[in-house]
């Protein structure tokens, strides 16, 4: 009964623990004036949330960064 | 005369006048033998045990003088009875062959599912092992009259008899569910972890469960504790290769004298599904984690239920476009994935529940207490910053005063609920403004069964709701509603059943409905509220016929829903801001009506067949402008044969399912909804048992074998023309291990 009740708090810990989330990375890319996409690579946690929250300033110029998969 | 034959009460004197201990014998009414592994549950306190090999039983509980027990057995005919625990009991079983419908005990009211006057259709989720499915509504669509509105299988709440989102109240363990189900893109909210069973109220019953149970009531039930003195582990892992989904489960439960408990959690996730063209649907990706936790204790006169429950989902949003005219390629992806990505929804219940019996000799009192809270933000542009982000708050009570004066039953009570919503700050939108809601009902049920075949309730409610929202909004809402209804049985060897339900039910506008305006990405479209609207008023009518003998099963249910001020969505001739303009308005006059039937063949001579068939069908109009209503479901066919098999082998096939559903075409449309093609949907399910020292229990076959093409008319998807999921091959494990506590 003991081992039976260790194996199961075992699955269940490694069942929530799995179900944990990392911290979150995604591609992140804005449009250029000419219409293409400008890639700006992996950004996660912080950067990520900067990046959304103020765009990405090039020479003046703020650019709305989009970083959902298409 | 029918409960002397069935059963043989005779009662001892028990020695040890000063032990609690309860014990009995069930028998066989024509051997006298002993029956075992018979059930003997208490229903007030929610403890059973199981009879031994010569079918003794004993529970070692405080117990009430009187208690109602319900005694079980496979090929028998239970029986609900009242006994005094301190007396030994002996319980004569009569053989039946009868289905197991039968013998099932309904939470709320405690009647046995054949002495109910309102017709209750009742579900355990083990039975759906053979052929598992994705989600609670999903099993809910197994019942007749209930179909499923979905966004694929991530988001999908129930529809009954044509009516869904507010109109259904969702109940758990008899506290009501409130996790912004207005949201035509917002599901049911609830896993299936830790549930043992869901039941089906269909068409308007505010009389017992308040406002808003106005198109139906789903009462969602958890898994009943383990017998006393007991313990089991429940493990289980499910595999579909539609969108490669995982699905990992476990539940422990402990019974130890007057303290039983409960405790799961769940994982799962699910890529994007494929389609049958092969292509893979952006964004149906989902995952869904949860713990749950119950606990009971019990003296004499008192027992408390304690519930907690944690769940997060996270939800891919299908179908998100910014074009007007949207082509479905665009939605259609040459890969699979489970990364989260946008645009989706992030999830959060916490859910608390308390609820207290007290026993006050033949009477009782019930107190629940519960507490929710749901978060939901909606990520549509970006990661990090939602564009949509709520929280939902409720508090609850329901005190109910039950007597029992001899054939007599009365129920009265008072109901209630404190509602807060508010939108967080950091959401980019919003799209109602935050608001305060109070309801309170009182009501009064009375119950009378003659000696005879017949047996009657009625009763009468009154409830209040108080509005208030930002912007100065502030409303009041009341109705009285009533119910009839009336039951009368005949026949011996062809039992005959007749109900009789005549109902009223009362729905206020909800603040979805009168005050929203904005962008509903989830739901593609731009929704304008109407602050005029008035409350929802309906009638039903409700009869349904039962034929039973020990080879067949038929039931034939029409129904007629007349609804004053029906309110509805209505698409507008207009885009705004690239989403299809939807603007809330009522009509007058509606009707709902149709009607159910299923016929079940199990004859006594091939015990291991069931055939059975059942359909649907149901026509909505609006009476002033001569029209039918919105996203009426299809009318339904379906077929399932079962075949049991004998445990010859060690790896042994234990049964086969096959299920054929057939949905005609739908050509009963509003004026902005398109005509929906009829499909078939046939699945395959096989049921193994391995026969080692615990066995395992292993569950594979096809859903969707023939990989159908096939956009349900209920489909929150079917204007972008985008498929449901093709087939799907599924392998699930279940390993119980049970043991008795020292």
């Amino acid at each position: 009964m003991k081992n039976r009740l260790f194996l199961l708090g075992f699955i269940l810990t490694g069942t929530l623990l799995l179900s944990c989330n990392k911290e979150e990375c995604h591609e992140c890319h804005y449009d250029a004036p000419d219409g293409s996409e400008v890639e700006l690579g992996e950004q996660c946690g912080d950067a990520l949330e900067a990046l959304e929250a103020n765009g990405y300033n090039l020479n003046g110029e703020n650019y709305v960064v989009h970083c959902h998969e298409h | 005369m029918k409960n002397i034959l069935l059963m043989i009460v005779f009662p001892f004197v028990v020695q040890l006048s000063f032990t609690q201990e309860f014990k009995g014998k069930i028998l066989d009414y024509e051997t006298k033998e002993g029956i075992p592994f018979a059930n003997i549950y208490i229903k007030d306190i929610q403890v059973n045990a199981i009879s031994d090999s010569i079918g003794n039983f004993s529970i070692d509980v405080p117990l009430p003088k009187e208690i109602n027990i319900l005694v079980s057995a496979s090929f028998y005919e239970s029986i609900l009875m009242k006994v005094n625990p301190s007396l030994f009991i002996s319980v004569e079983l009569i053989k039946s062959y009868l289905e197991l419908d039968e013998v099932l005990l309904r939470p709320k009211t405690g009647t046995m599912q054949r002495d109910n006057i309102i017709r209750v259709d009742r579900l355990l989720i083990k039975d759906l092992n053979t052929i598992p499915v994705s989600n609670l509504s999903e099993a809910l669509s197994n019942i007749n009259g209930v179909q499923e509105a979905s966004m694929g299988p991530g988001i999908s709440k129930p529809v009954i008899r044509g009516m869904q989102g507010v109109r259904v109240l969702s109940v758990l363990n008899g506290m009501r569910l409130e996790n912004q189900q207005w949201g035509a893109d917002h599901g049911l909210g609830i896993s299936q972890l830790g549930i043992g069973a869901l039941e089906v109220i269909k068409g308007p019953n505010s009389l017992l469960y308040g406002v808003d149970a106005f198109g139906g009531v789903v009462y969602i039930e958890d898994e009943k504790f383990e017998s006393q003195n007991a313990y089991s582990v429940n493990v289980n892992s499910k595999f579909e290769s539609v969108n490669l989904g995982y699905s990992n489960s476990a539940l422990i439960k402990l019974s130890k004298n007057k303290f039983r408990f409960n405790l799961g959690a769940l994982h799962s996730s699910f890529s994007d599904f494929q389609m049958p063209n092969g292509k893979y649907l952006a964004d149906s990706r989902y995952e869904d984690m949860g713990v749950k936790t119950r606990i009971s204790y019990n003296t004499n006169n008192w027992v408390m239920n304690m519930y907690y429950m944690f769940s997060h989902s996270y939800n891919g949003i299908p179908g998100h476009t910014h074009d007007s005219i949207p082509n479905p390629e665009s939605f259609m992806l040459d890969f699979q994935n489970r990364q989260r990505n946008i645009p989706a929804q992030n999830i959060n219940n916490h859910m608390f529940q308390l609820n207290n019996k007290f026993f006050l000799g033949k009477n009782n009192i019930d107190l629940m207490l519960g507490y929710t809270n749901n978060s939901l933000d909606e990520y549509d542009e970006k990661f990090t910053i939602p564009g949509l982000g709520m929280s939902l708050q409720n508090i609850l009570y329901h005190l109910r005063y039950n007597i029992i004066y001899g054939s007599w039953n009365i129920k009265t009570g008072i109901q209630g609920m404190y509602q807060i919503n508010k939108n967080i700050a950091e959401a980019e939108e919003q799209l109602i403004p935050d608001f305060n809601q109070l309801d309170n009902g009182i009501y009064s049920i009375i119950s009378y069964k003659t000696n005879s075949n017949f047996s009657f309730q009625f009763g009468g409610r009154y409830d209040l709701r108080n509005l208030d929202a930002t912007d100065d909004f502030s409303s009041l809402y009341s109705s009285p509603n009533f119910s009839i209804g009336g039951k009368y049985e005949f026949g011996s060897t062809n039992k005959n059943t007749l109900l009789l339900n005549i109902s009223s039910g009362f729905r206020a506008p909800h603040v979805s409905e009168l005050l929203v305006n904005g962008k509903h990405h989830g739901a593609l479209r731009y929704e304008v509220g109407n602050p005029n609207l008035k409350s929802e008023r309906a009638f039903q009518f409700d009869l349904n016929y039962e034929l039973n003998n020990e080879h067949v099963s038929f039931v034939l249910n029409p129904y007629f829903n007349y609804i004053n001020n029906y309110t509805q969505i209505v698409a507008q001739d207009s885009i705004v801001e690239n989403l299809p303009l939807f603007n809330f308005e009522q009509i007058d006059e509606a009707q709902l009506y149709g009607f159910d039937t299923k016929i079940h063949f199990h004859p006594h001579f091939a015990h291991w067949l069931h055939l059975e068939s059942s359909y649907s069908i149901i026509y909505g109009e609006s009476l002033n402008r001569s029209e039918n209503i919105a996203l009426i479901p299809q009318p339904r066919f379906n077929f399932v044969l079962s075949v049991k098999f004998k445990k010859k082998f060690k790896f042994n096939l234990e049964e086969i399912v096959v299920q054929n559903s057939h949905f005609f075409r739908q050509n009963r449309v509003t004026t902005y909804e398109t005509t929906s093609s009829g499909y078939d949907l046939s699945n395959i399910g096989l049921k193994f048992k391995w026969y080692i020292k615990t066995p395992l229990e292993i569950n594979f076959g096809v859903k969707n074998i023939f990989n159908t093409e096939y956009i349900n008319h209920l489909s929150r998807l079917k204007n972008i023309g985008v498929f449901n999921p093709g087939r799907n091959f599924y392998i699930s494990i279940n390993y119980l291990i049970k043991g008795r506590m020292k």
